[in-house]
């Protein structure tokens, strides 16, 4: 029964979701019959599944919002922005009652009791009558004057026009003879018309509407059966296509015809897109795919080693011809684990909604491609720290709308998600264009907390840094929407665990931008093999600078200085860190940026760059923070990879803080 | 009726002892490849391997047991064991001497274990005599669980 309520709980969130999603999507105006058909049918299927589970309030509340939806699917009922509103009260309050599991707290139960009041309380009345397109037939007329018609005191261009109130129609006219000058008289009719006429009205009443001129026109009414669809929404252009000579009859069968294979394809179409979406795997089967493929890797890389040794050409045609395999398997699987970001989307742009209206804001969000895919892991631990970095910009960044008309800027504000990649990194920004970061208030805010100098003179961008300190925050008073608990700490701390990093960029009056740096994967990135002793180690790629030969034969001591570029540099030897001999003299310095600033790190040889597959090095090395994993490399031995922040960090004095401060 | 009782048990050798641990935590039995020290980490773990293209922690059994370190002989071998970590099963090298054989050892023939100086009676289920020999049976999940592991670091280091 557990497993059972799991699997209703992940369906519902997800429907949830959809429906949400949806939601957004009426709620900025684009409302359309397949729009609305979805979201009854995500309420219908919650419905079904609560009162499955025992959900008596969610099957209630669903029921009364899925008949609303019903009305507005046969358009009796327009989705009005008071509607959508509720629909989203909706989906906060069951989404509660799911996550708690339990929907007779009495707090639930009340706001639960509130919205159904307001659910009923809604007015289904037909403010529009449209015609269905489900029920109605496609007629065919073929109508041919005679020279009595004319005589008859009835204009045919009347009743055509006539037909529109009864449907909608396509007509096409056509010459009755040849237009023969010799023949010519003017008291014959020379065009007649087929015309095809989507309606519900009967046969019957469609020869009514040819009452007064039946007896003086040929008139021949069929039915189409076949035809499905709207013919409004034909392009008239595809009756064109047909020469004048070809009748219109054979025409809209030849559409019809084909109309009902599109739908088939299309139906069939739909089942594989569905199939699409509904493939469900759980994701410790893409993490076991994830490490047996990492494993295939290593092992291919340590057979072609072996391979070269044995001068076998056979044998290496095999080992490239499996490298290409495994490389393509390899970027299969990793796209599998690779999801878009939009899939999160739709939480902030209901977050910037909510917010709006909230601060009684006006605030437009925007995001810029965020169709960029990304690790699934990566990006379920983006969400938090992009939920607040949005919010923050809608709170703290955007002015009220009378400063911002003051400041001569638009009144509605504008929050902007833009994603792109570079390289081997996603780039995500977070814009406004509100107010900015008043650096004297983080200044003056830092000073109070200790954690800057009132005599020292501080860069703009170790100013701005500031914010990112446990505990700081400027804001005058505590709305609650900011200070929430997680602050800029939790921010920074959580994008570091994805090995990214987060840049500031503001300008007063103007506004901010903060940028997120992440790397597109976290399990494979580039590193440099180094040697120290006898052992290897791989520094991560994205650290380094640049490598240098010191000038020094011997290093004495783990910290020692050298000139490089008219700055004194500070080195960390490694070999004294890692208790190894120096192998060979004048040892190389990789240069590495710590805290904006370089640092070099000694080594003993640098061999090169080398693709990794990172692995944890598990829970009995977590006291060792000083390595970001390990790597097997193509012999097959293990090799350490240089957590690089921490082995600087580690190393530091903590009371002379060897570090800071020095190039200042 | 034996079928019930009985136990398989896979014995090796430390030092002197025969020691028996539990096949249901045993994974398999591994020679010993070029390991990767890890600086700075804890003496007894002995580093890292590469198992089949995975990464597998290996603890020095004798350094953790406080027996003298000798060099690796021809005999020397890592027991891969499973042992559970937050509630998931993480496996973990351990160094031993050699390995013996798999017995089976009827539950009630299993002796209360010895007290065994500063080895804490808690890490031997019991030990059992077996041809003429005894064997010390050891309660892997505790002798080798992380917590057990950084406890001990925590003592090493107040002496």
């Amino acid at each position: 029964m557990d497993a059972l309520q799991h699997i209703f709980k992940q369906e519902c969130t997800e429907l949830l979701e959809k429906f949400e999603q949806g939601l957004v999507q009426a709620s900025n105006g684009n409302i359309h019959n397949e729009l609305i058909a979805e979201l009854f049918r995500s309420l219908h299927t919650i419905k079904g599944s609560a009162a499955m589970f025992g959900f008596q309030k969610i099957n209630e509340l669903t029921h009364e919002l899925e008949f609303i939806f019903d009305a507005i699917r046969n358009q009796q009922l327009n989705l009005s922005k008071n509607l959508i509103d509720l629909s989203f009260d909706y989906i906060d309050i069951t989404r509660t009652i799911i996550l708690s599991g339990d929907e007779n707290k009495t707090e639930q139960i009340y706001l639960a009791d509130t919205l159904l009041a307001k659910i009923k309380s809604l007015p289904i009345s037909s403010t529009q009558n449209f015609t269905p397109a489900k029920s109605s037939a496609l007629y065919y007329i073929h109508l041919v004057p005679q020279e009595s018609l004319f005589l008859s005191g009835n204009n045919l261009l009347y009743v055509l026009e006539d037909l529109l109130t009864v449907g909608n129609t396509v007509c096409k006219a056509f010459l009755l003879m040849p237009a023969d000058i010799d023949s010519f008289a003017f008291n014959r009719p020379l065009v007649g018309f087929e015309i095809l006429l989507q309606t519900h009205a009967s046969l019957e009443k469609v020869h009514e509407q040819f009452i007064f001129i039946q007896d003086h026109c040929q008139i021949q009414v069929e039915e189409i059966p076949s035809y499905t669809g709207n013919i409004s929404s034909i392009d008239t252009k595809h009756f064109s296509d047909y020469s004048a000579s070809t009748s219109l009859r054979n025409a809209i069968y030849t559409i019809a015809t084909h109309n009902i294979e599109n739908t088939v394809a299309n139906q069939k179409n739909h089942t594989t897109e569905k199939h699409h979406h509904s493939i469900r795997v759980a994701s410790y089967k893409l993490d076991d795919l994830m490490s047996l493929v990492s494993e295939l890797i290593t092992t291919q890389a340590q057979l072609e080693v072996t391979a070269e040794k044995t001068n076998n050409n056979q044998l290496n045609n095999v080992v490239e011809a499996l490298q290409k395999i495994s490389r393509r398997m390899r970027d299969t699987v990793f796209s599998v684990c690779l999801i878009p970001l939009d899939s999160v989307l739709v939480r902030f742009q209901r977050m910037v909604a909510d917010l709006s209206k909230e601060l009684y804001k006006e605030i437009k969000f925007e995001a810029v491609g965020t169709d960029i895919e990304l690790d699934k892991y990566v990006i379920e631990n983006l969400v938090d720290p992009l939920l607040h970095l949005i919010r923050n910009c809608a709170d703290h960044g955007i002015e009220e709308k009378e400063i911002r008309l003051q400041k001569g800027k638009n009144a509605a504000g504008k929050v902007q998600l833009k994603a792109y990649t570079s390289g081997t990194h996603a780039i995500l920004e977070i814009s406004d264009d509100g107010a900015g970061i008043d650096q004297h208030k983080i200044l003056h805010k830092a000073i109070q907390l200790g954690l800057a100098n009132e005599n020292e003179t501080y860069q703009e961008e170790e100013i701005i840094h500031f914010i990112f300190h446990p505990g700081f925050s400027t804001a005058q008073t505590v709305t609650a929407v900011s200070g929430r608990g997680v602050g800029m700490d939790v921010v920074k701390k959580n994008i570091e665990k994805l090995k990214g990093t987060i840049k500031i960029n503001t300008t007063l009056h103007k506004g901010s931008v903060f940028t997120i740096k992440l790397p597109l994967t976290l399990s494979i990135t580039e590193g440099l093999l180094v040697k120290i002793g006898n052992s290897l180690y791989v520094i991560p790629l994205e650290h380094v600078v640049k490598c240098i030969t010191l000038s020094t034969e011997n290093i004495q001591k783990t910290w020692s200085y050298t000139e490089y570029t008219n700055t004194q540099l500070p080195i960390l030897a490694l070999q004294k860190v890692f208790y190894a001999k120096q192998t060979g003299a004048y040892p190389k310095a990789v240069l590495v940026e710590y805290q904006n600033q370089l640092v070099g790190l000694a080594v003993d040889e640098v061999v090169g760059e080398h693709q990794i597959v990172l692995k944890s090095l598990g829970e009995f090395y977590k006291n060792s923070p000083e390595y970001g994993g390990a790597t097997i490399l193509g012999n097959g031995q293990v090799s350490l990879v240089i957590d690089v922040a921490h082995i600087i960090e580690n190393n530091i004095n903590p009371e002379t803080k060897f570090m800071y401060g020095n190039t200042k | 009726m034996e079928t019930q009782s009985n136990q398989a048990y896979l014995t090796f050798t430390l030092g002197k002892e025969t020691f028996g641990a539990h096949v249901g935590s045993v994974l398999e039995i591994v020679e010993v490849p070029a390991i990767t020290t890890v600086p700075q980490a804890a003496s007894y773990m002995r580093g890292v391997i590469n198992l089949r293209g995975s990464v597998l922690p290996v603890v020095d059994t004798r350094i953790k047991m406080g027996l003298p370190t000798q060099d690796d002989s021809i005999n020397t071998c890592i027991v891969v064991i499973q042992v559970e970590q937050n509630d998931q099963l993480t496996p973990l090298g351990i160094v031993v001497d050699a390995i013996q054989e798999v017995i089976d050892i009827q539950e009630n023939t299993i002796l209360p274990a010895p007290s065994l100086g500063n080895f804490a009676n808690t890490l031997l289920t019991g030990m059992v005599k077996h041809q003429d020999k005894f064997v010390l049976l050891v309660n892997i999940q505790k002798l080798f669980s992380t917590e057990e592991i950084f406890e001990l670091t925590e003592t090493e280091q107040l002496h």
